[in-house]
């Protein structure tokens, strides 16, 4: 036994929870009182909570998912089309956040999927798509993160579409993202004019082979280490990727310009990777994701691995819970609109990027990126608050990437469904907005939450699976 | 933020405090007045007619002649203030501390195991035996009051280290129960030679009163202990453990090796 | 008619999320139909052309102000706006930031950088705040009643694995270390460690302690159901190892109400193994009292028992023959009844001895009575009635307005969490009730000499009001029975 526990020793500090006359009374005898803003936890969730809070498993199971999560480095190793790294075949799409049908689908999950018919020469025109996908026949869609990958927004993958390989070296388990289009009218927010299927063509012919003979020749680039020093740069690698694109550029730069390919078309791609900030955004999903598929299937964890939406739903999945999506109606950001377009215009929240709040980042690293929090009408001490306050429903925080004004604080990490349940505390996403009718595009970006809803219905599946194991 | 002087049941100006019980006694007694000694961020020391007496920020090492308190600094003070205790509370500035919570600081009775695991340990206690004469040392472990002359106030500092060592003996030899009547009277008889601090935690010291790092290493034996308590002050630490092992090496039928250094 | 406005400026940068912010405040200005400030980017440049906007040639280095007016008069006040908005975005925020107080124990916890738990949320949600605590390594002190016992079970289990202590639930009263958590007394730091599952019962072992100038190392509550058949002890178990380990505890005593006998069992032959020799203070029928079991304590520790504290003029009998007991502590309650009961015969209660002898909820029978004001019966929806004396004050007067009470009964539990002044509402009552007929008041005030009320002030103010007051609740009832058997007479 330690000597500080010797009963005849006061205590360094009392944290006090519940009635404030205790911890008054303590405080009068010349002790630290750190006092609990404590509130009714969300509606139902009272014997959930108690059940597996009291599970003899969680504990240990939630450190073991995060240490393995924090252990996981992210290198890129390789670029190259989804047929042949997910199998994927022709008329075979993947798609942003939990399992949706067509009918259900949003206007840019539509968008997305009949330009990417069309760029697959599935159908000639993007609009005779729509009777293709209502129809079912020769198509399936299926989530990106059924196949270890993650989409941006509308998320959609298709066979010929190149993507970015990322690989932790001490397991060789993988993750996969398709290359980033741009801003403006692109696929991935429902965009399919002629410019769109144009730019994806020569992302297929130009960019995809130019990058892989470049990663293939350079180093391996590491990712993870990458989103440190962006979070010492301004970004917080969901809706600000500047630094990481600038980073990326740089270590690539020297392989590019070594390989096959003429002058021209490498000036051609280093012109459309530098023009676009958000290149990196689709390397650093897949490097959230690796970690986080880590800390997938402990038995007893209470940490969210994944959340992702489809326009329609958000959906979460949680360690101890397996393959299980739990699932709410996607919600509206609230943000900045571009041009004329107002809320009115928005689709819900859509794409697996919120993959980044997961893994700490983004929204969550909100302080790093100050910039960011004027999507809102925020002020800097908002993000400060936001990435604090996110603090309180993570089960620890990852040192590998530390926030300077935070005192060099780790991001906020590993969300725990129950302390987002005892707090109602919800995770904070940064996001871009996709209009809402098939073929618009980007119309904003803002600050969004997942529907409450789903964090009780994750924690009742905790529960129900405790139960089980307390009663075998 | 809660307020968290909303809820305190204590007036407004008014410090929560810890200390001992002689420090309560005082304050609860007739009313003293006096100076301000020593003022810092972490500590303010006043002398209350040659008894010393101080308020210590949180995470000050609380000596037995202090009122530990919760406040991150203290108050701006200077040198030469006038200080009051009465009606149980020290009043320095704007500042009144009470002695709310009772807090012991005497050193329980040793356990064989302890202090073999002290001796095994072999800390390096060179910072502060350097800088001391050798005869006294040797003197003092006897328990022979000729030590005393030659240690008393030597040293540099609030606390000189020679004090540090008598102190360490003084609370070690009694939790052992070893004659230290001799070493006690002599080192009364020098207080006049040390600072008006060094003399208050001297006395201290002769009730058997020490600091919480010092108490928790001789009684434990334990290395982390040990090691914070050689990180206490530049060599007070290391000053007061001398001191103690001075105290066990004849208490024991094993002599204690000295150190090679 | 609306008119455009377009003007490029050449070098003026801002970042494209403030220049979202400045765009969305000058739209909302008044005669503004439409703005967009933002860098002259390719995409810009776009979005501006898709409003309607006709440019001129600007490098991705110019910020363009692009506003469409509902007439000319409106320019100067947009462009105002424009430069208000610029301005306010680079200038951001001002004023301090205030860091929100942590939402969970576990955060606290962290913030504190680790130290002790004190849960008192509902008990619902107690396990959960505990556990924060258990999961960070601390022990956890635990007020909230109501908790299921199988909760506290599991919690307890887990605690044991992990070498933590969990005090409580519905424990009401610890010391550790010097420091007084719920309702707990000021006491000098000593050789005596004390184990209870019983608050008020802890209480008055550490007033007759202090009384005896012996000082205290802790006392580790354990919660009323600790020693129940169904928890087995393991707190008890635990904080006997703890006080064990502690150089300064010499003696260990344990205060508890009757255990279940067979957990008595295991953890009088768990103390049996310990170097501290324990001594057990089990209230119970034809067990020794509370100041019974202390003089013997003493006895343990070769300190002499003093003559134990009383204040006032003894009392006076008077016609009556039913003693009428108003109390806030359970555990003295409990005690009263044990000791008069032997001399008495049936005494009716909200507590009572055995069941038949229940009280109904108007609190008032005919013949010897004794209430427990702080039991949950009778706190719910009301605050302690060491915090709130009203309803026992009503009490007061009612039995002493009664023909047949002979002597009223009382304790008075001094400390932290207890009121600041309980004398100045309880001596006017006393002189109140005395005032027709002079019924003789008893009270136990139950203190230590170093508590912020003031034990002798308290107990001076309620002897001259009229009361015998005694620091021993065993002395105050034996007084008591005296007096209504017209011993004292």
């Amino acid at each position: 036994m330690s000597t500080t526990s010797l009963p005849s020793q006061s205590p360094a500090a009392v944290a006090a929870v519940g009635a404030d006359m205790f911890a008054a009374s303590v405080e009068a005898q010349a002790v630290p009182v750190e006092r609990v803003d404590w509130k009714p936890p969300m509606d139902g969730t009272v014997d959930d909570l108690a059940t597996v809070a009291a599970d003899p498993l969680r504990r240990d199971a939630n450190a073991l998912a995060v240490s393995r999560m924090l252990d996981v480095q992210a290198l890129v190793v390789g670029v190259a089309p989804a047929s042949e790294l997910l199998g994927l075949e022709q008329g075979q799409f993947l798609h942003a956040g939990p399992p949706i049908e067509w009918s259900r689908a949003s206007g840019p999950l539509r968008g997305a999927l009949m330009g990417a018919a069309a760029f697959e020469d599935l159908v000639e025109n993007p609009e005779d798509a729509e009777a293709l996908f209502a129809s079912g026949a020769n198509v399936s869609l299926e989530p990106c993160h059924h196949r270890s990958a993650v989409g941006p927004m509308a998320g959609v993958v298709s066979p010929s579409m190149w993507m970015f390989v990322l690989e932790d070296p001490a397991t060789g388990r993988r993750t996969y993202c398709s290359l980033n289009e741009g801003l403006g009218k692109v696929l991935r927010y429902g965009a399919y004019s002629p410019e769109v299927l144009e730019r994806l063509r020569w992302m297929r012919d130009v960019l995809g082979p130019l990058l892989a003979e470049g990663v293939a020749a350079a180093e391996p680039m590491d990712a993870t280490a990458i989103l440190g020093q962006m979070l010492q740069m301004g970004d917080e690698a969901h809706n600000r990727n500047r630094a990481g694109t600038l980073m990326m550029l740089r270590d690539l730069a020297p392989a590019l310009v070594r390989s096959s390919r003429s002058s021209d078309e490498i000036a051609e791609a280093f012109a459309f990777m530098g023009g676009n900030d958000h290149f990196f955004l689709n390397i650093a999903m897949p490097a959230c994701k690796l970690a986080l598929d880590a800390a997938r299937d402990v038995p007893g964890s209470t940490m969210v691995v994944a959340m992702a939406r489809n326009g329609t739903d958000f959906g979460i999945q949680v360690s101890g819970t397996g393959d299980q999506w739990f699932t709410g109606p996607a919600q509206l950001a609230d943000g900045l609109f571009l041009g004329d377009y107002g809320p009115d215009d928005a689709n819900p929240d859509i794409g697996d990027s919120a993959i980044t709040e997961t893994a700490g980042i983004g929204g969550f690293a909100m302080a790093a990126a100050p910039a960011i929090v004027r999507f809102v009408g925020g002020t800097v001490p908002d993000a400060l608050a936001t990435s604090r306050r996110m603090r309180e429903i993570t089960i620890t925080e990852n040192n590998r990437w530390p926030i300077p004004v935070l005192d060099f604080a780790g991001a906020a990490t590993g969300i725990d469904v129950t302390s987002v349940c005892r707090t109602g505390i919800l995770p904070q996403i940064n996001t871009g907005m996709a209009g809402k009718v098939a073929g618009v595009g980007q119309v904003g970006a803002g600050l969004v939450t997942p529907p409450a809803s789903i964090f009780p219905a994750a924690l009742a599946e905790l529960a129900r699976r405790t139960r089980e194991r307390a009663r075998a | 933020m809660p307020d968290p002087s909303s809820s305190s049941p204590l007036p407004s100006g008014r410090v929560a405090g810890a200390g001992g019980t002689a420090l309560r006694t005082l304050l609860d007694g007739p009313a003293a007045s006096g100076t301000v000694v020593h003022a810092g961020a972490q500590a303010v020391y006043a002398d209350l007619g040659g008894r010393v007496v101080g308020v210590l920020a949180r995470g000050a090492v609380h000596v037995p002649c202090a009122i530990a308190t919760t406040l991150p600094s203290l108050p701006e003070i200077t040198v030469g203030a006038p200080v009051t205790a009465a009606g149980g509370m020290l009043t320095v500035g704007a500042m009144s501390v009470g002695v709310d919570r009772l807090v012991g600081f005497a050193l329980p009775a040793l356990d064989a195991a302890a202090t073999e695991r002290l001796r095994v340990l072999d800390p390096d206690l060179s910072p502060a035996r350097d800088q001391l004469p050798v005869s006294a040392l040797e003197r003092l472990a006897a328990g022979d009051p000729d030590a005393v002359p030659a240690l008393v106030g030597r040293g540099d500092g609030l606390t000189p280290v020679g004090d540090d060592v008598l102190a360490g003996w003084l609370v070690t030899a009694r939790a052992t129960g070893r004659d230290h009547a001799p070493v006690t009277a002599a080192v009364r008889a020098h207080l006049h030679r040390t600072t008006s601090l060094s003399a208050t935690l001297l006395l201290h010291a002769a009730d058997g009163e020490a600091i919480a790092p010092f108490r928790t290493a001789v009684a434990s034996g334990d290395a982390d202990a040990v090691a914070g308590l050689l990180a206490v002050g530049h060599t007070s630490g290391a000053g007061m453990l001398l001191g103690a092992t001075l105290a066990l090496l004849q208490s024991h039928s094993e002599p204690l090796e000295g150190s090679p250094r | 008619m609306t008119v455009e406005h377009v003007e490029i400026r050449p070098g003026a940068y801002a970042d494209s999320v403030a220049l979202l912010q400045v765009s969305r405040d000058v739209a909302a200005t008044p005669g503004v139909a439409a703005a967009q400030v933002a860098m002259a980017t390719e995409l810009n440049v776009e979005v501006l052309q898709g409003m309607g906007f006709t440019l001129p040639t600007a490098s991705p280095n110019d910020m363009v102000v692009a506003l469409r007016l509902d007439d000319e008069d409106a320019l100067t006040a947009a462009l105002a706006a424009v430069d208000a908005a610029l301005a306010a975005a680079r200038k951001g925020s001002s004023g301090g930031e205030v860091v929100a107080p942590p939402r969970t124990t576990a955060s606290a916890l962290r913030r504190a950088g680790g130290g002790l738990a004190l849960v008192s949320v509902p008990g619902a949600s107690a396990l959960v705040e505990a556990m924060d605590a258990l999961d960070a390594g601390s022990d956890v002190m635990i007020f909230s009643d109501n908790v299921p016992v199988e909760q506290e079970l599991a919690m307890k289990r887990i605690a044991r694995d992990r070498g933590l202590l969990v005090m409580g639930p519905d424990c009401g009263t610890a010391v550790v270390g010097g420091v007084g958590l719920g309702f707990a007394n000021t006491v000098t730091p000593g050789r005596v460690g004390i184990v209870a599952a019983s608050g008020t019962g802890c209480q008055q072992i550490l007033a007759l302690l202090d009384a005896a100038g012996v000082g205290v190392a802790a006392a580790l509550g354990v919660g009323g159901r600790d020693l129940s058949a169904a928890i087995g002890g393991i707190s008890t178990a635990t904080a006997l190892e703890r006080l064990d380990a502690d150089p300064s505890v010499e003696h260990i005593v344990v205060v508890s109400k009757p255990p279940a006998p067979e957990v008595a069992a295991a953890v009088e032959k768990f103390a049996a193994d310990l170097s501290t020799p324990v001594r057990f203070a089990l209230l119970g029928s034809g067990q020794p009292d509370l100041t019974t079991q202390v003089e013997a304590l003493l006895g343990d520790l070769g300190v002499a028992v003093p003559e134990w504290p009383t204040w006032g003029t003894p009392a006076v009998g008077v016609d009556g023959s039913a003693l009428r007991g108003l109390f806030v502590g359970g555990t003295l309650c409990d005690e009263a009844m044990l000791l008069a009961a032997a001399e008495l015969g049936d005494i009716r209660s909200n507590i009572p001895l055995s069941p038949e002898l229940e009280l109904d909820s108007s609190l008032l029978s005919p013949g010897h009575l004794m209430i427990d004001f702080g039991d949950d019966g009778l706190t719910r929806g009301r605050a302690h009635p060491m915090i709130d004396p009203t309803l026992r004050l009503e009490h007061l007067t009612k039995v002493a307005a009664d023909p047949e009470t002979a002597v009223i009964l009382m304790d008075v539990v001094l400390g932290h969490g207890a009121q600041d002044d309980p004398a100045a509402d309880l001596a006017p009552a006393i002189a109140a009730a005395r005032a027709g007929r002079a019924v003789p008041v008893v009270v136990a005030c139950v203190g230590t000499t170093s508590d912020q009320q003031g034990l002798a002030r308290q107990a001076e103010t309620l002897a001259a009001a009229g009361a015998e007051v005694h620091l021993s609740n065993a002395a105050a009832t034996r007084r008591a029975v005296a007096l209504a058997t017209g011993g004292a007479r």
